[in-house]
């Protein structure tokens, strides 16, 4: 973070996120943040839509967060700017919803990791933590249960599961999510 | 400027379904695995993929011009303020450089007395020296003129009775002075105010601009969007004859009724799917040729892909297929 650098921006698309980051903090050029932002806007404005619904308003709000990365001065290093740009983002349309101001933007560490943790099925694991996953799959409502085999074990899309088990293709989605959360209750609790 | 991600094609892509099943699984395996995929793809769930480039799109304009207009409003104030400076100083320096001259201006134009604008700058050294300069003009009239306005000037606070009589005046005067302080800036506001508005007056022309590039840029997309529907009809009526489906029309019909799971929050309206067969008449690479929610999509290639099966003559022709929701 001590050292400045400058970035040539034709040979941007080369250099990490983190990367990008760190030289917009040390040299404040709008236009790397603008590049670094342009990569994931779509997700930027799909999250304000999820929780803003209206086209014009989740456009406005994408706009804002922008600017909040203009002004962001960072306590500490970013590790993983997708990470902190999904919480961000979450949270600034999270008091849009809630009609409050954002006061601070400070979000720690275990905002970020907790927010893009990867799951446990997804992640590599041992015999034991694999003997644990067996077992709290048992404990699972059956639809999560088929639903999570299917999709992870059976390598089935959500539609294709949706078109075996007779189900709106959202309930299977809410079905894998739900079983995922309980599995790492489970988990958690086995430990 | 059209907007374009690696990530936003990949969405696209997927809801499309121009992806094998394998694809669409390890799109889906991501979207898992990747929280913010996951909420932005829940947020596109009751949009069109041609809204959402839309919307993208303009995005991408306001983030371009976000940083142009930052630098003409910017250029605007500077302009704005270096003209209330230069309008100021050149005030002070009319004001300053001849009495009469400055009286007659600000009667006509300003209808303020030069002694009670000139105070209004806090600078108290300013003030003396205004004071100092006017009793030098003053006393030009009389003989001793440059002895007295130098004394004036270097000590204030001389006991001479006719010079005490004077300042004491002159903070009498000074007094009522701050109360006008504010009419001073609301003159200011005056002289600076026709520059913003004609800033403003630019940017709006600006905006204007950008509007009209948005509305002549809507009906190509609409034109498009047209010419593709034509494009599907046409298939649709090239394939009538060699296709249909085991049981009949009017029976899959039943079907795509029966059997249609609409979810609360789908549109009303109508989805066109287009589609192959296989070797034994099952419905496969199942795409969207008009789209109506993303749900709504879905919804429309379950009921094809898990339907009746076709009698198909042609494999290699696409069949269109119109689902009301």
């Amino acid at each position: 973070m001590n050292k400045t650098t400058f970035i040539d921006l034709a040979n941007a698309p080369a250099q990490t996120d983190e990367e990008l980051f760190n030289s917009f903090i040390a040299t404040q050029d709008r236009e790397v943040m603008g590049l670094l932002f342009r990569k994931y806007m779509s997700l930027v404005f799909g999250v304000c839509m999820k929780y803003l619904r209206e086209k014009n308003t989740a456009q406005d709000n994408t706009m804002e967060i922008f600017e909040r990365l203009i002004q962001h001065q960072p306590s500490s290093e970013i590790k993983n700017f997708k990470a902190f740009l999904f919480v961000v983002s979450k949270n600034h349309c999270l008091m849009k919803q809630r009609g409050e101001k954002m006061m601070s933007m400070e979000i720690s560490e275990s905002d970020m990791e907790s927010a893009m943790q990867m799951h446990l099925i997804d992640s590599s694991r041992d015999e034991k933590q694999d003997q644990l996953l067996q077992k709290c799959m048992k404990t699972l409502k059956d639809f999560q249960k088929e639903c999570i085999t299917m999709f992870y074990l059976k390598k089935k899309s959500y539609l294709e599961i949706s078109r075996d088990l007779k189900m709106n293709l959202n309930a299977v989605k809410s079905h894998i999510q739900n079983g995922k959360r309980n599995l790492k209750i489970c988990i958690e609790a086995g430990k | 400027m059209k907007h374009d991600s690696d990530i936003l094609k990949r969405i696209k892509s997927y809801f499309m379904r121009r992806k094998s099943a394998e694809e669409a699984y390890k799109f889906e395996r991501e979207m898992e695995r990747d929280p913010f995929l996951y909420e932005a793809m829940e947020g596109f769930e009751d949009m069109l993929t041609s809204d959402i480039q839309q919307a993208l799109d303009e995005l991408d304009d306001r983030l371009d011009e976000k940083q142009k207009k930052k630098f003409i409003v910017f250029t605007w104030q500077a302009a704005a303020i270096g003209l209330v400076l230069i309008v100021g100083v050149s005030v002070f320096a009319i004001l300053g450089s001849g009495n009469d001259e400055a009286e007659t201006y600000s009667i006509e134009e300003i209808n303020y007395s030069p002694r009670n604008v000139k105070p209004s700058f806090n600078d108290m050294d300013e003030v003396k020296d205004t004071y100092a300069s006017e009793e030098a003009e003053e006393s030009s009239e009389g003989d001793e003129a440059p002895t007295k306005s130098k004394a004036l000037d270097f000590a204030v606070n001389e006991p001479t009775p006719v010079k005490e009589v004077r300042i004491q005046e002159d903070s009498k005067e000074s007094r009522p002075t701050a109360d006008l302080t504010p009419k001073k800036t609301q003159q200011e506001q005056a002289i600076s105010e026709p520059i913003q508005d004609k800033a403003e007056a630019i940017v709006d022309e600006i905006a204007m601009q950008e509007n009209v590039s948005e509305s002549t840029a809507a009906p190509a997309l609409k034109a498009a969007s047209a010419s593709e529907e034509i494009v599907s009809v046409r298939s649709n009526a090239k394939n009538k004859p060699t296709s249909s489906p085991e049981g009949g029309m009017a029976s899959y019909q039943s079907y795509l009724k029966r059997n249609l799971q609409k979810s609360t929050g789908m549109p009303d309206g109508s989805v066109v799917v287009t589609f192959e067969f296989d070797k034994d008449g099952t419905p496969r690479k199942v795409q969207i040729a008009k789209s109506l929610c993303t749900a709504c999509d879905a919804e429309a290639i379950r009921l094809i892909e898990s339907g009746p099966k076709w009698n198909v003559e042609d494999r290699k022709e696409r069949v269109s297929v119109t689902v009301s929701f």
